[in-house]
């Protein structure tokens, strides 16, 4: 180590060899002021390999390439792709899918022409808040070498006659029967289950993050107008929502299988993405709504059997899932209110609290 | 009933020739050495560390020893992570700035994973929160920026706005 005597000399951070920076700099959660110091951190934060580490310690191989494309043109080059590629992230046809869908920017003055004359009045308040929300929708400022990188790694990955104007998250909704109630879907998913494999261990499918509560929009909730905005799809900001990850989670429900598939493919964050509605799911089964005919009340060991499967599976009895199981039975708690707190209290046991 | 198999020590030198031994186990948490122990097989030689002097060493070992149960980290790690930081190991890394890089770059050297993504993560912690110019002044770092410079800076880093 050719430096590290000059580094005990100095004793500083600035000596430190640029693999140890780079190290130093994937942790830090302000980079922008770590670059304002000096020249050499700043070559640190531009460098490809350092912002691959930066993404994947923040995000994870999964999500690390939608992030980074999120972060937009100042951050990703194709550089920062190739790199990211070289270290294996996630690389999906769903993530192709979906840059396709949002590459390129539209013509403000048009869309206003729109508006104006009233082409898409029905959508043109919804418009004007898209507008102010998301300025630049997710992917649609790529710079033009990634556009081309990522489209042809999707054709190199997945041949190049792919269905690139498809969309695999709607797709695994069709055929995980989605469409169907839940009673009748799991013959439906067991006959499309080769299909469903080749879409998670070949096109690699997974579904892009779901939105964190910092960048929830704000128009979900309209405190001006009480009519409920439905979200569109695909969302602008590429983020995930509730509907698709419960697409999914419903998937699990139904065929447990599924789990081991996408952590084979490197998608281990498949158990927390969907934690609390797989375990809501899962009780909703045990303890339908409507009490249909020829239902029995479960015993709490049949609970705790059953809960503690789907643990052993990689899921958590979180206290966000307590919470909504108690919400979601309000009404019900006189008849199940106690074997909740037996089931919940012998899974629980051992952990330092339950917080209700 | 047998107990468990008695472990060879391994004997290190620091760069100024002081010694020290250590189990067997306890000298694996560093790649280097691990790798060491199997190239020369059974040995009672000491394995000579000339980058390493001997209050870091000592330290090191200090941790390795905390850590000797720990899982062996995989090569690579695809989970995001967290920057928790034990309180054991908080305390371990409550050390002058000095003392502070030289762990960082014995563990580099030794190859000590978990101990340097720790020395790692405590610089990155006492960056958090903190301007430019109280990093400059914590690291003792030189502002070589013009202005029209620090300008072009905050542009290229537009990204970190919306992380």
């Amino acid at each position: 180590m050719s430096s590290f005597t000059y580094c005990l000399e100095k004793s500083t951070l600035l000596y430190l060899e640029s693999e140890i920076k780079i190290n130093i700099f994937k942790y830090v959660d302000t980079p922008l002021n770590l670059s304002l110091t000096c020249k050499a951190w700043n070559n640190i934060a531009k460098d490809p390999y350092a912002k691959a580490e930066w993404l994947i310690h923040n995000y994870g191989k999964t999500y690390a390439l939608f992030h980074g494309i999120r972060l937009g043109p100042t951050f990703i080059n194709e550089n920062v792709c190739k790199t990211l590629i070289s270290r294996n992230v996630a690389f999906s046809r769903h993530l192709v899918q979906r840059v396709l869908m949002n590459y390129g920017r539209q013509d403000p003055a048009l869309t206003e022409l729109r508006i104006k004359y009233n082409i898409i009045q029905p959508d043109s308040n919804k418009i004007r808040r898209d507008q102010k929300q998301i300025k630049d929708p997710w992917a649609s400022d790529l710079p033009l070498s990634v556009f081309i990188f990522i489209l042809q790694e999707g054709a190199s990955r997945f041949s190049e006659i792919f269905p690139i104007k498809g969309n695999d998250m709607e797709l695994f909704h069709f055929i995980s029967a989605g469409t169907l109630v839940i009673s009748y879907a799991s013959h439906e998913l067991k006959r499309n289950y080769d299909m469903i494999k080749h879409l998670i261990l070949k096109d690699k499918f997974v579904p892009l993050p779901y939105r964190p509560s910092k960048y929830k929009l704000s128009y979900d909730i309209d405190p001006h107008n009480t009519t409920v905005v439905p979200e569109e799809y695909p969302s602008k900001d590429g983020f995930e929502n509730n509907r698709q990850l419960n697409a999914i989670a419903r998937a699990i429900l139904l065929d447990a299988s599924l789990v081991h598939l996408w952590k084979e493919t490197g998608y281990t964050e498949i158990c927390d993405d969907t934690n609390d509605l797989f375990m809501s799911g899962a009780l909703l089964i045990l303890f339908p709504p409507s009490s249909p005919s020829g239902w029995f009340c479960p015993t709490p060991e049949d609970v705790t059997n059953r809960l503690t499967k789907l643990i052993e599976l990689g899921f958590k009895l979180t206290d966000k899932t307590i919470v909504d199981t108690l919400q979601m039975y309000e009404n019900q708690l006189d008849d199940y209110g106690n074997l909740f707190w037996n089931v919940f209290t012998t899974i629980r046991s051992g952990e330092s609290s339950v917080s209700f | 009933m047998t107990g468990a198999p008695e472990q060879r020590n391994v004997k290190l030198t620091s760069s100024e020739g002081t010694e020290f031994k250590v189990e067997r186990d306890v000298a694996e948490k560093s790649v280097l050495l691990k790798n060491m122990l199997e190239d020369v097989g059974e040995s009672d030689m000491a394995i000579p560390l000339p980058n390493v002097t001997g209050p870091i060493l000592q330290k090191v070992i200090e941790y390795c020893i905390h850590h000797r149960d720990d899982p062996v980290p995989a090569h690579d790690d695809d989970t995001k992570k967290t920057d928790d930081i034990d309180d054991w190991d908080a305390e371990f890394c409550k050390v002058d700035q000095g003392t502070l890089y030289e762990l960082i770059l014995a563990s580099n050297y030794l190859d000590i994973k978990p101990l340097l993504d720790l020395t790692c993560k405590t610089v990155a912690n006492m960056i958090k929160g903190k301007s430019p110019e109280e990093i400059r002044k914590t690291f003792n770092i030189a502002n070589d920026f013009t202005p029209e410079e620090e300008e072009q800076v905050r542009r290229e880093n537009e990204w970190c706005e919306g992380r």
